[in-house]
């Protein structure tokens, strides 16, 4: 064998979720959740990362390509998929399906988040902390925050399970139900943590 | 005439013709299983209004569920024709050829891919050749015993056709071949070719194209615990994978 690289690629597409893009994603709603502390307190945090040497390499080395290989080649697996809920409608097979309409979610969520963020520039405006509450007033901005953070964040919790199977960590029923409870429950951490945040950006 | 049992067939003359529905009117008798009616229809090809009809080409072999020949949707799930009882089926029946494998004509398909998967990751044990190569090792009774639930698979393919993984659109080759590597694998006789085997469902179509739904556990009339032979092989096949890489 070894005559292509099929396996390596799946493999790589599966820790990229995990290492980095999933620490990543841990550390912004760590971040973004200190907004519940106000805005002080967030603000030291984004700060900190501002100022971090070499940003543009970590944002680009550890950020920008990861998400785009994963993505890119996750919309590929997405494609690959002929789902049937419908016919077989077994819980697992609709975590399946979730997976992938989060993984498009998140993917559009993403793009918008970035592109807006990044053209606003609002770290240099009077109040960052208020330029955001002002964003986030917009019911419609508020609503495609909540529902593209907690698809994001039930992708990366239901992608941990996932991950714990495809390496053979948990192997027998058993282990994948108490993997997938615990999942779930980091998903309800990170939930509360994310919606926490968009509401304290409020006031 | 007596109770009879409705029945409804997906048809197609030959792989190219599009799909069209029949109706049978099947006369009730105690544990009629749906082999025996598509046997009825056989003998007397007459549809519900009467009027005359080809046969219902259908495959069967073994009658208990050992084959998987008769392998077909009934009433929407992947099963085997003659294990389904019609006192347990909701009536009418309706009856579908698998849709992931071609139609050769009516519920006839040609799951030739299941068998040529087991040929890719050598579902086999190595016997001798052209010459005797002597006893070999003993497999514990334990081992037998562990190993039994797996050899039971019968390649019917139920598990492929509820996997949306598994479809004309990838190489995916299904649930099934990988739970047989688990089951030569674990064989003293059919460890020799272990790393064979791992090679094997780590090329294209292999382990990693499973995305976890889970469908195949379900349906598998046989109960095999695919989805721990999956989570086992990923195991084997991460650890062959770095050993591959480290030994290169
Ligand atoms: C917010 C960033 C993202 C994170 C944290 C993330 C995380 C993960 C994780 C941990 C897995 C599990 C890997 C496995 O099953 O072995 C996964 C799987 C997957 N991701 Fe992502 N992902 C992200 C974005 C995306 C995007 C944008 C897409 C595509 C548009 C995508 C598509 C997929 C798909 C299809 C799978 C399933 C792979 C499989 O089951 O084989 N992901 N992701
Ligand atoms: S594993 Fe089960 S469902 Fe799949 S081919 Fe074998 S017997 Fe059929």
């Amino acid at each position: 064998m070894g005559t292509n690289n099929h396996f390596a690629i799946r493999k790589v597409h599966s820790l990229l979720g995990i290492i980095p893009i999933g620490f990543f994603f841990l550390e912004h709603t760590i971040t973004n959740s200190m907004a519940i502390l106000g805005e002080d307190m967030w603000m030291a945090f984004v700060s900190f990362l501002h100022n971090l040497p070499f940003k543009i390499f970590l944002e680009v080395g550890l950020i920008f390509l990861p998400i785009a290989f994963h993505a890119l080649y996750g919309l590929w697996i997405v494609y690959g998929a002929k789902n049937n809920t419908l016919r077989y409608s077994y819980f697992k097979n609709w975590m399946f399906y979730l997976q992938r309409i989060t993984a498009i979610i998140t993917l559009v969520f993403i793009i918008w988040h970035v592109w807006t963020l990044k053209t606003a520039n609002l770290y240099y405006s009077q109040s960052y902390f208020q330029a955001m509450g002002e964003m986030l007033s917009n019911p419609l901005v508020f609503a495609a925050y909540l529902i593209g953070f907690l698809a994001a964040a039930f992708h990366f919790t239901n992608g941990i399970w996932s991950f714990l199977v495809a390496w053979g960590v948990t192997v027998g029923p058993k282990a994948q139900k108490v993997s997938f409870a615990l999942c779930m429950g980091f998903f309800a951490l990170l939930s509360a943590a994310g919606i926490g945040s968009l509401i304290s950006f409020l006031q | 005439m007596g109770e009879t049992i409705k029945l409804r067939v997906k048809r197609q003359d030959n792989p190219e013709a599009s799909p069209r529905w029949d109706d049978f009117e099947i006369p009730y008798r105690k544990n009629l299983n749906v082999i025996a009616m598509l046997m009825h229809i056989q003998k007397n090809p007459v549809l519900a209004n009467g009027q005359k009809t080809a046969p219902v080409v259908y495959e069967c072999n073994c009658l208990e569920e050992v084959c998987g020949a008769c392998t077909m949707i009934i009433n929407g799930k992947p099963q085997q024709a003659c294990s389904a009882l019609v006192d347990q089926l909701q009536k009418p029946i309706t009856l579908e050829p698998l849709t992931k494998f071609p139609v050769l004509r009516d519920l006839h398909v040609d799951r030739n891919k299941m068998f040529e998967n087991l040929k890719k990751v050598k579902g086999w044990i190595d016997i001798d050749g052209t010459y005797d190569l002597g006893p070999g090792p003993r497999m514990a009774p334990k081992t037998q015993e562990w190993a039994y639930p797996l050899s039971r698979c019968m390649t019917c393919g139920c598990c492929a056709e509820a996997c949306p993984n598994y479809n004309e659109k990838s190489d995916f080759m299904g649930p099934a071949a990988i739970s047989q590597v688990r089951l030569f694998n674990a064989h003293p006789t059919g460890s020799m070719q272990k790393d064979d085997r791992l090679d094997a469902i780590m090329d294209k179509g292999g382990i990693s194209d499973c995305g976890n739904a889970q469908n195949c556990v379900q349906v598998c009339p046989k109960e095999i615990p695919l989805t721990t032979s999956i989570a086992d092989m990923g195991k084997d096949t991460v650890k062959r994978w770095i050993s591959r890489a480290l030994r290169a």
